[in-house]
C-alpha cells in the first residue's frame, strides 16, 4: 500500500510522475463520487481530470496537515461547485432525478434485493445535499470521521451529531418509501 | 452510555471495516432499546448492501490525464533547462548586479574614508558595513536562486494552464486560453505547437485570429515558420489568410517573405491576398 501523503510530498518536490500513482489509486473512487453527486458520466470524467489538474497546480499548497484523500476531496468539492457556479443554467443532480423516475417505475414491480437498493438510492436522493454528502463520504468514499471533519471544516463532535441526523433522516425517508411501496 | 455513542461506534466500525463485537455494556443497553436496535439494523443494512455498484470510468479519462501529466513534465523540464542557462550566464542579468554590489559599496566606503582624519572610527565602521554587506549579499544570492526557482515554477504552471485552456471544448474558453498564453512563456515549444495546431484546426475564426495575434509576440518563428507558410498558402478563410500573410511579412525571415511574394506574383493566391501582399510590399518600399 502506498503512503499517499508521502507521494504527494514527492509531487510537491517536483517528481510529477508520482501523480500517476495517486491518480491510479483514486480515479475510480473519485469518478464514482462525482457520479453519485448526480453528474453524468462525461461530466464526471471531466471533473476527475479537472481535480487532478488542480492537484498538480496547487501542489505547493499541500501541507500534509490532513490526509491526501481529504485534501483531494476538498479540491473535488470546490471543482464541482465552481462548475455549477459557471454553468448556472445546468441543473445539479440531473442523474439523480432520472434515477428517481426510473426507480418509481420499478418500485411497483417487486420488492426484493434490487428493489431494496432502489429504495436506498431513492431515499438517499430524497435527503438534503448536505446530509447526503456526509453519508456518501463515509459510506462510499470510505473517508473516516477525522478526514471528513477536516474536509468539511467542522469539529469531530459536530460531525458525529450531523452524521447521526443524516442517517436518521435517511432511515425516515427509507421507511416512508417502504410504506408507500407496500 | 447514549444512543449517539452506540451509533458512532457502529458507523465507525463499518467505515473502518472493524469487526469488533459490541461490549457487554453496549449490548445490555441495546437490549433495552428496540428503536435503537432498529436504527442499527438499518445502518448495518445500508452500509453492507451493494447499494450503488462501482462504475468504471472510460479509457478516455486515462488518456487525458496522462496527456496532461506529460505536458506538465515537459513544461517543467523546459523551465529547468531555461533556469540552468540563466544561472550559467549571470553577467547579463539580475545576478550580475547583485554580484557587483559588494565591490561597488566597498569602493564607496573606501572613498569616504580616505580623505578623513577619523580613520580608526571609520575602520570600525567599515568592518561593520563590510560584514553586514557580505552577509546580506550571500542571502541575496540565495534569495536570487529562490526567486529564479519561483519564477520557473510560475512559468511552468502558467504554460500548463494555458495549454489546458487551449484544449477546452468551448470557443470562449479557448479564446481566454489564447489571451492567457500571452502572459505565459511563449518560448515554450509545446505552447507554440499547441497554438499552431489551434490555428490549423480550430473552427472559430476569432480563436484563429487571436492565435495569429499571439504568435506575433514571438517575433521569430524558428522551425515553425515553414508550417506557418504552408498554412498561409493553403488557408481558405480569406481573413485568416490575410492575417497570416501579414504575420509572415512582418516577422518572417527574408526567405519566407520572398517565397510569399513569389506566390503572389505567380498568382497562386486569392486575388485579395495578392493585392494585400503587393500593398504591403509597396508600403515597405516607401
Amino acid at each position: 500500500m502506498f503512503d499517499e501523503k508521502e507521494l504527494m510530498f514527492q509531487v510537491k518536490g517536483g517528481q510529477l510522475d508520482k501523480l500517476a500513482t495517486l491518480f491510479e489509486n483514486n480515479k475510480v473512487q473519485l469518478f464514482n463520487y462525482f457520479l453519485r453527486t448526480g453528474n453524468n458520466r462525461a461530466l464526471s470524467e471531466d471533473l476527475v481530470q479537472e481535480t487532478f489538474m488542480r492537484v498538480l497546480a496547487y501542489r505547493t499548497s499541500f501541507s500534509g496537515s490532513s490526509t491526501f484523500k481529504s485534501w483531494m476531496y476538498g479540491i473535488a468539492r470546490n471543482t464541482v461547485a465552481e462548475h455549477y457556479r459557471k454553468n448556472k443554467n445546468q441543473s445539479l443532480n440531473c442523474d439523480m432525478d432520472d434515477e428517481e423516475i426510473a426507480n418509481e417505475r420499478t418500485l411497483a414491480e417487486e420488492f426484493e434485493t434490487k428493489q431494496q437498493n432502489a429504495i436506498f438510492n431513492k431515499s438517499l436522493a430524497n435527503i438534503s445535499p448536505e446530509d447526503r454528502e456526509i453519508i456518501m463520504l463515509s459510506r462510499f468514499q470510505q473517508l473516516n470521521y477525522q478526514e471528513i471533519s477536516t474536509l468539511l471544516d467542522c469539529n469531530l463532535n459536530t460531525l458525529k451529531s450531523r452524521m447521526r441526523n443524516a442517517v436518521s433522516k435517511l432511515q425516515m425517508s427509507y421507511q416512508s418509501l417502504v410504506g408507500e411501496s407496500n | 452510555m447514549t444512543n449517539q455513542e452506540i451509533i458512532d461506534w457502529k458507523i465507525a466500525s463499518l467505515a473502518n471495516n472493524d469487526k469488533s463485537e459490541l461490549s457487554e455494556e453496549m449490548q445490555s443497553y441495546l437490549d433495552k432499546n428496540a428503536k435503537l436496535k432498529e436504527e442499527l439494523l438499518f445502518i448495518d443494512h445500508f452500509w453492507t448492501n451493494d447499494v450503488k455498484p462501482i462504475v468504471m470510468p472510460s479509457s478516455k479519462l486515462d488518456a487525458n490525464f496522462y496527456q496532461m501529466l506529460s505536458r506538465a513534465q515537459s513544461a517543467q523540464q523546459h523551465s529547468v533547462q531555461q533556469g540552468i542557462t540563466q544561472l550559467a550566464m549571470p553577467q547579463n542579468g539580475y545576478g550580475a548586479s547583485l554580484q557587483e554590489q559588494p565591490v561597488s559599496l566597498l569602493d564607496k566606503v573606501k572613498s569616504w574614508l580616505m580623505p578623513l582624519p577619523i580613520a580608526q572610527f571609520a575602520t570600525l565602521a567599515l568592518v561593520f558595513v563590510l560584514g553586514f554587506n557580505l552577509n546580506q549579499s550571500r542571502s541575496n544570492n540565495m534569495n536570487n536562486s529562490d526567486y529564479i526557482g519561483l519564477q520557473h515554477e510560475v512559468s511552468s504552471l502558467s504554460t500548463m494552464l494555458a495549454i489546458s485552456m487551449l484544449q477546452k471544448d468551448s470557443a470562449s474558453e479557448r479564446l481566454s486560453g489564447v489571451a492567457y498564453s500571452r502572459q505565459a512563456d511563449l518560448s515554450n515549444p509545446l505552447l507554440v505547437e499547441q497554438l499552431i495546431e489551434l490555428l490549423a484546426k480550430d473552427k472559430s475564426t476569432s480563436v484563429r485570429l487571436a492565435v495569429i495575434n499571439s504568435l506575433g509576440q514571438l517575433k521569430s518563428f524558428g522551425s515553425s515558420e515553414q508550417q506557418l507558410f504552408t498554412l498561409a498558402t493553403k488557408e481558405e478563410n480569406l481573413l485568416v489568410q490575410i492575417e497570416l500573410c501579414r504575420l509572415l511579412l512582418n516577422y518572417g525571415s527574408v526567405d519566407i517573405k520572398n517565397r510569399l511574394t513569389d506566390q503572389a506574383n505567380q498568382q497562386l493566391l486569392k486575388p485579395e491576398v495578392q493585392e494585400f501582399i503587393q500593398a504591403q510590399l509597396m508600403a515597405s518600399y516607401i
